[in-house]
C-alpha cells in the first residue's frame, strides 16, 4: 500500500493568535473535495460491501456444494472470478482516499486436475472470500459512525430551532460548532480506516513484498559486481595494450640509444627523439583512462563541468544540457558521470552518428538524464558494449535504465537516478 | 633568446616532477627560489620571495582536487606583478575560464605532460614572466569542439584556423610565425582575415587576444556555458 495523497493530518495548524485563521482551519475541512470524497468512500462502500457479500454467498452456497457433481466447478470459477472482481472494485475505490492497493498475486496454478484443487486452496482467493464476508459489516458500522458525527455537527441548526431553554440552545450551538469541524476529521479517519482494512486483506503480503525486494537487491548487487568486475578487466587489459607495451619499447629505445651515444650519436639521439614522443603518447593515454575513472573536476565543479569537457572531447558535435552549478549527492554524480560519458563513448564507437545530446534536469529529488543520437541504432544490451554495466549501475542505485535502439535509429537513453 | 634572470618558485606534491621540473627551469638560466610541495608552503614561500613567475600543480593535498587552481588565483590577487603558470594532468575548460576570467596577461595553463617540450615549455615560460599567456591547445580544442559559432568558424580557411587556434594559446605573432612555418607578413595577413571574418574588434597585445578570441569562441567571458 502506498499512500498518494490525503495525509492524516489535514491543514497545516492555525494561528492561534488570530480567530479568522483558528475557525477557517476548524471550519475549511467541511468544505473540501477530500472529505466528500471520503464520505462518498464510506457510503458506496456500505452499499457496495453489502451487495458483493449477498451476491457471493448466494453463488458460493450454490457452486460449492455442486462441486461433487461436475457442473459446481465451472460455476465455482465463476464465483471466484466474480469475487476477484468485487476485490478489483473495492482496490480500486480505496484510491479515491489516496490509497494505492496493489493486487495480491494468486499461486500459480498448474495444469490438469491440480488445477482445480490448486485454485481451491489458495490462500489469496480465500482472502478475498474473507474480505467479502467481514466487509459489510465494518463498512456499515463505519458508515454509521460517521453518519452520526454528521448528524451531531447537525444540532446546530436543530437546537436552535428547538431549544426549550436558552441552556439547551447555547449547549447544542457549541456541540454543533464543535462537530462542523470534527466530522469531516472523523469521516476522513474512518475512510482511511476502511482502506486499511480494505488493504490488510486485498494488498500484496508485506512479507512476500519484502522478499521480493531481497530478491532484486541481492540481483543487483550481482549486476554490479559483474560490471565492477568487467570494468577491471577492461581497465587491466587497456593498459595491457597500450601504456605497458610502450613503456617496454621505450625501454629497447632508451637501451639502444645508451649503447649506440659513444660510435654513433646522430643515432642514438633519433631513438631518444623517438623515445620522448612514446612518452608523450602514453601520457596521453594514461590521462584518457584516468579522466574516465574518475574525474576530479567533478567532485569540486559538478557535473556540468566534468560532462562539458566530456562532450567537447567528442569528434561529433553534442549539445550538452544541464543547469550550470547543479550539485547532487557524490553516488549520484558519479553514476550520471559515469553513464553519460560511457553513452558518449559508445555513440563514437558504434553509432556512426553525426549529432548527439545529452539533456539533464534534477526533479523531486531524482536525475533525469535523456541521451540521444542520431546514428543508426540496433544498440543491444546483451551484446556487450558496456550497456550492461551502465544499466547495472543505474539499477544499483535503484534507478530506472531505458534504451531504445532501433534499427536505423535513433538510439534514446532514459536513466533516472534518485538521490537524497 | 634574451637571458633575462627571471625567478621561479615551484609547487608540485610529486617529489619525482618537482625536481624533474627544477632540474628543467635551472637548465634553462631560470632561478628558482623555492620548491614546494602544496598550496600553504607555496603561499608562505610567496610571503619570503618575490618571484617573477609561479609553477603550480592543480592538485595537490589535502583534496587533491582543485587546490593548485585556488592558490594560483590567490597569488593572481594578492601578487599582480606575480605570472602564474598552472600545470595539470587533465585541462578541463571549466578551470581554464575561471583562470583566465578578466585578464589573461601572465596567466598559463598547460598540460603537464608539455614539459616534456623542453623548448616550448621555456618559451612559454618567459612569455608569461614578459605578460604573455599560454593557454593549452587541447583546452583550445574543448572550447572550439563546444564553441555555439559553428558557422561563422566555417569560413575560416584551415590555415586562418590553425591562426586562431595559435592566438588562442597566447602565441605572439613571431611564435605563431614559427609554429605554422610561414613569413611574418602572412601570420598579420591571416590574423586581419581571422578578425574581420569574425567580426571581431581587432586587440593589439597577445594577451588580449587570447581573451577576445575565447570570449568569442563562448568561454572565457562566462565561467559556464551552455548551449
Amino acid at each position: 500500500m502506498s499512500d498518494t495523497a490525503a495525509a492524516p493530518n489535514p491543514t497545516p495548524g492555525p494561528d492561534w493568535n488570530n480567530w479568522r485563521s483558528v475557525t477557517d482551519w476548524w471550519f475549511r475541512p467541511a468544505v473540501e473535495a477530500r472529505t466528500w470524497l471520503a464520505a462518498a468512500y464510506l457510503a458506496v462502500g456500505f452499499l457496495a460491501t453489502l451487495t458483493w457479500f449477498v451476491v457471493a454467498i448466494v453463488v458460493l452456497s450454490v457452486a460449492l456444494p455442486l462441486i461433487v457433481v461436475a457442473v459446481g466447478i465451472p460455476l465455482t470459477w465463476l464465483a471466484f472470478g466474480l469475487i476477484d472482481a468485487m476485490a478489483n472494485v473495492e482496490r480500486r475505490r480505496a484510491l479515491w482516499v489516496g490509497v494505492e492497493i496493489a493486487p495480491r498475486p494468486f499461486a500459480s496454478t498448474p495444469e490438469g486436475k491440480a488445477r482445480i484443487w490448486a485454485r481451491l486452496k489458495d490462500p489469496a482467493r480465500w482472502r478475498q472470500v474473507a474480505f467479502i464476508s467481514s466487509a459489510f459489516l465494518v463498512g456499515a458500522l463505519f458508515f454509521s459512525l460517521a453518519t452520526a458525527a454528521w448528524m451531531l455537527s447537525v444540532n446546530v441548526i436543530v437546537g436552535i430551532v428547538t431549544g426549550a431553554t436558552i441552556g439547551t440552545v447555547v449547549l447544542q450551538s457549541v456541540l454543533g460548532v464543535f462537530m462542523l469541524g470534527a466530522a469531516p476529521r472523523t469521516t476522513i479517519q474512518l475512510a482511511r480506516a476502511f482502506a486499511k482494512f480494505t488493504d490488510w486483506f486485498l494488498g500484496p503480503d508485506p512479507v512476500i513484498a519484502m522478499q521480493e525486494r531481497v530478491d532484486t537487491l541481492a540481483r543487483h548487487r550481482q549486476e554490479i559486481l559483474d560490471a565492477v568486475a568487467e570494468e577491471r578487466r577492461r581497465i587491466e587489459r587497456n593498459l595491457h595494450d597500450g601504456v605497458q607495451q610502450r613503456l617496454v619499447a621505450l625501454g629497447i629505445d632508451l637501451g639502444l640509444a645508451a649503447s649506440k651515444l659513444p660510435e654513433d650519436p646522430e643515432a642514438a639521439r633519433a631513438l631518444v627523439v623517438d623515445a620522448r614522443e612514446k612518452t608523450r603518447t602514453s601520457i596521453g593515454e594514461l590521462r584518457v583512462i584516468g579522466r574516465g575513472l574518475h574525474p576530479a573536476i567533478l567532485e569540486d565543479r559538478g557535473l556540468d563541468a566534468a560532462l562539458s569537457a566530456v562532450v567537447s572531447n567528442a569528434e561529433i558535435p553534442i549539445t550538452l544540457r544541464i543547469a550550470s552549478g547543479l550539485r547532487v549527492p557524490m553516488d549520484a554524480e558519479e553514476t550520471a558521470y559515469f553513464v553519460a560519458a560511457e553513452a558518449v563513448s559508445n555513440i563514437m564507437k558504434h553509432s556512426r552518428a553525426r549529432a548527439a545530446s545529452v539533456h539533464i534536469h534534477d526533479s523531486e529529488g531524482c536525475l533525469h538524464m535523456e541521451i540521444h543520437d542520431d546514428g543508426r541504432g540496433g544498440a543491444d544490451m546483451a551484446k556487450g558494449s558496456g550497456l550492461a554495466g551502465m544499466s547495472a549501475r543505474v539499477r544499483g542505485v535503484d534507478g530506472r535504465f531505458d534504451m531504445s535502439s532501433p534499427d536505423g535509429g535513433p538510439t534514446i537513453l532514459r536513466v533516472e537516478i534518485p538521490h537524497g | 633568446m634574451a637571458e633575462d634572470a627571471l625567478s621561479v618558485v615551484i609547487a608540485d606534491d610529486s617529489v619525482l616532477l618537482r625536481d624533474g621540473l627544477v632540474r628543467l627551469v635551472e637548465d634553462a638560466g631560470i632561478e628558482v627560489l623555492a620548491a614546494v610541495g602544496d598550496a600553504v608552503q607555496l603561499m608562505e614561500a610567496m610571503a619570503i620571495h618575490q618571484p617573477d613567475l609561479v609553477v603550480v600543480d592543480v592538485r595537490m593535498p589535502p583534496t587533491h582536487t582543485d587546490e593548485g587552481l585556488r592558490a594560483a588565483l590567490r597569488i593572481r590577487q594578492e601578487f599582480p606583478g606575480v605570472a602564474v603558470l598552472v600545470l595539470s594532468q587533465y585541462v578541463e575548460e571549466r578551470y581554464a575560464s575561471e583562470l583566465l576570467a578578466g585578464d589573461a596577461g601572465g596567466v598559463g595553463y598547460l598540460l603537464k605532460d608539455r614539459v616534456v617540450d623542453i623548448e616550448d615549455f621555456v618559451v612559454s615560460l618567459r612569455r608569461l614572466a614578459a605578460g604573455g599567456s599560454a593557454v593549452d591547445a587541447e583546452v583550445v580544442r574543448q572550447i572550439l569542439g563546444r564553441s555555439r559559432r559553428k558557422a561563422e568558424l566555417e569560413r575560416l580557411t584551415p590555415r586562418e584556423r590553425d591562426v586562431l587556434e595559435a592566438m588562442a594559446e597566447g602565441l605572439s605573432n613571431s611564435g605563431i610565425a614559427e609554429k605554422l612555418v610561414i613569413s611574418g607578413g602572412a601570420v598579420e595577413k591571416h590574423i586581419g582575415n581571422v578578425f574581420q571574418k569574425l567580426d571581431l574588434e581587432l586587440a593589439d597585445a597577445a594577451h588580449r587576444r587570447v581573451l577576445a578570441v575565447l570570449a568569442y569562441l563562448g568561454s572565457a567571458s562566462t565561467p559556464s556555458v551552455n548551449p
